[in-house]
């Protein structure tokens, strides 16, 4: 057992230095995965070393180790070791590898595991693959581990409760990055492997990149915008340069409009979306909406140990927090603060033959007005009348039809 | 709809592509309806809901909803409405994309956002 007492901690024990402490570790556990250095100094040895580690842990064997550079490879190997179709190919020469192992286990089988992984990875696979692949759920091999391991850190080097394993536990921390495991799938001779993507992007909002793949796993990879998952057709299409105006004009969701003119207008801003529509701003105006409300908790000493003796065992500062009984609200500040939303309407410098007005003339231009998402910061361009020669009207029009043109347009609340 | 027109009491909001109006009273011919999610969202699964204690009512394009203490509009996903129960509290759910927004106690007009249909010359609810 661990010398060191355990206690309960409580959000008083994460201290400005301690919280400073907590995001240094926090850095050290993605920066390197985020910018691609991760990737890049990654080793073969480094993977099977870190899960030759945790099996002798767990008091298991050691196992073939088959690593993949991305899911696609992953489906792939998955498919040529466990389906039948490929016995001799691949898994009498692993069942050869295992049983070699066992027999000489104080050898390095390292490069015979690469051999094999590559020959596994280059059999020709006749049949389109639409697996749904199997992963095992480990704390100490997955995406998660490394999280898992940085908060283990924090208990024991940050809050003095160190685990009986510490030694293992700052092992397992030290080695974690450099195995680089997204996931793996377990079996009594072999471990398949699949490593993390080269690249990650994200903003305040969550995974995000204007200029490509979000998640990347050198070329392959998921698209996101703003937190919000894009679809690979679209924006393949359009980081390949693809995506005409017409392409877009006839996407259904507007999320993935917006996404789109996200793109462009953080790579050449205004000027590239006026472009890629082929308009130009008709009209632009900045709208002072109602204060906006938020709420301060603005809890006292007294008043904590007050709600602690009336809700024992909860988190009292949280409970005021979320919480929108009106009966805490004396333990909130109003904070006030203004909201100006900057609407602009544009329009086609053209006409297009199929295109109407709202009074059903063909041969119209076509119009949008562009709203800025107050909580995302998405660019949201909704299509309108071209007759509108005001922002603001145009806006109006894109309300429910049941308000009327003369009712303010005016938010007390914009989320 | 000349109706609503008639009792709009001049609050509005907006969470996304819902649009909320205050109205003074409940509309004649509102319907009323077991609580469910004010709008969906067909690629991602999240929803706008309200939770709290209110009645929900049908209307043509669009529901109101009569608070009668204090709620939360939520943008979350379906999955955290723990099968409707969450409607009843007035709870912060985690958030998909925007912020929740507290709904005061008074009556609501809520319909999503609309856009004009160049193929068709009139407006439409906004898809996402």
């Amino acid at each position: 057992m661990s010398n060191t007492q355990q206690r309960q901690i409580t959000d008083a024990d994460f201290t400005p230095e301690i919280n400073e402490e907590i995001k240094k570790l926090q850095k050290i556990a993605i920066d390197e995965l985020e910018n691609g250095t991760e990737y890049s100094n990654w080793k073969y040895e480094n993977t099977v070393e870190y899960i030759n580690y945790v099996l002798k842990l767990s008091d298991q064997g050691k196992r073939v180790i088959l690593i993949a550079n991305n899911p696609i490879e992953y489906d792939k190997m998955f498919y040529v070791l466990f389906s039948d179709d490929f016995m001799d190919e691949a898994q009498i020469p692993t069942r050869d590898l295992y049983n070699h192992m066992m027999a000489n286990p104080e050898e390095d089988h390292t490069e015979a595991m690469k051999a094999l992984s590559a020959k596994v990875l280059g059999q020709e696979i006749k049949t389109r693959l639409n697996l749904d692949t199997l992963y095992h759920w480990s704390g100490l091999l997955s995406e998660y581990s490394r999280a898992y391991l940085m908060w283990h850190q924090v208990l024991a080097y940050q809050f003095n409760q160190a685990n009986e394993n510490q030694k293992d536990l700052d092992w397992l921390w030290a080695n974690v990055r450099q195995a680089s495991i997204l996931k793996v799938y377990i079996t009594e001779m072999v471990i398949l492997v699949v490593r993390m993507p080269k690249e990650i992007h994200r903003n305040e909002l969550g995974f995000h990149n204007p200029r490509g793949l979000a998640i990347d796993h050198n070329g392959y990879g998921k698209y996101y915008i703003n937190g919000r998952p894009m679809p690979d057709d679209i924006f393949s299409k359009f980081f390949e340069g693809r995506l005409t105006f017409e392409d877009w004009n006839n996407i259904t969701s507007e999320d993935v409009k917006a996404g789109v003119i996200t793109c462009i207008r953080e790579t050449q801003g205004e000027e590239g979306v006026l472009k890629f529509l082929g308009a130009t701003l008709i009209d632009e105006i900045d709208v002072e909406h109602h204060n906006r409300v938020e709420y301060k908790v603005n809890l006292t000493e007294s008043d904590i140990a007050t709600l602690e003796n009336l809700y024992p065992g909860r988190d009292v500062v949280q409970m005021v927090t979320y919480s929108v009984d009106e009966a805490f609200d004396k333990f909130k500040t109003e904070v006030v603060s203004n909201y100006t939303e900057n609407l602009q309407l544009y329009r086609t410098t053209k006409t297009f033959p199929f295109a109407m007005d709202r009074d059903k003339k063909l041969g119209a231009a076509l119009a949008w007005v562009r709203f800025l998402c107050p909580s995302t910061g998405s660019t949201y361009l909704i299509s309108t009348c071209p007759k509108f020669d005001k922002a603001l009207d145009a806006a109006k029009f894109c309300r429910p039809a049941a308000i009327p043109a003369e009712f303010p347009y005016k938010w007390v609340s914009a989320n | 709809m000349s109706q609503i027109k008639a009792l709009l009491n001049g609050i509005a909001f907006h969470q996304g592509d819902t649009q909320w109006y205050g109205l003074s009273a409940i509309p004649e011919g509102a319907k009323q309806i077991n609580k469910k999610f004010v709008a969906a969202s067909e690629v991602s699964g999240a929803t706008h809901s309200a939770c709290g204690s209110y009645t929900m009512y049908e209307m043509p394009e669009g529901v109101v909803l009569e608070v009668h203490k204090r709620s939360v509009l939520n943008h979350t996903f379906d999955v955290n409405l723990n099968g409707g129960k969450a409607l009843d509290e007035a709870v912060i759910l985690p958030p998909k994309d925007h912020n929740p927004t507290f709904i005061e106690k008074g009556i609501y007009y809520s319909s999503p956002q609309t856009r004009f249909d160049p193929y068709e010359g009139f407006n439409t609810k906004v898809r996402d």
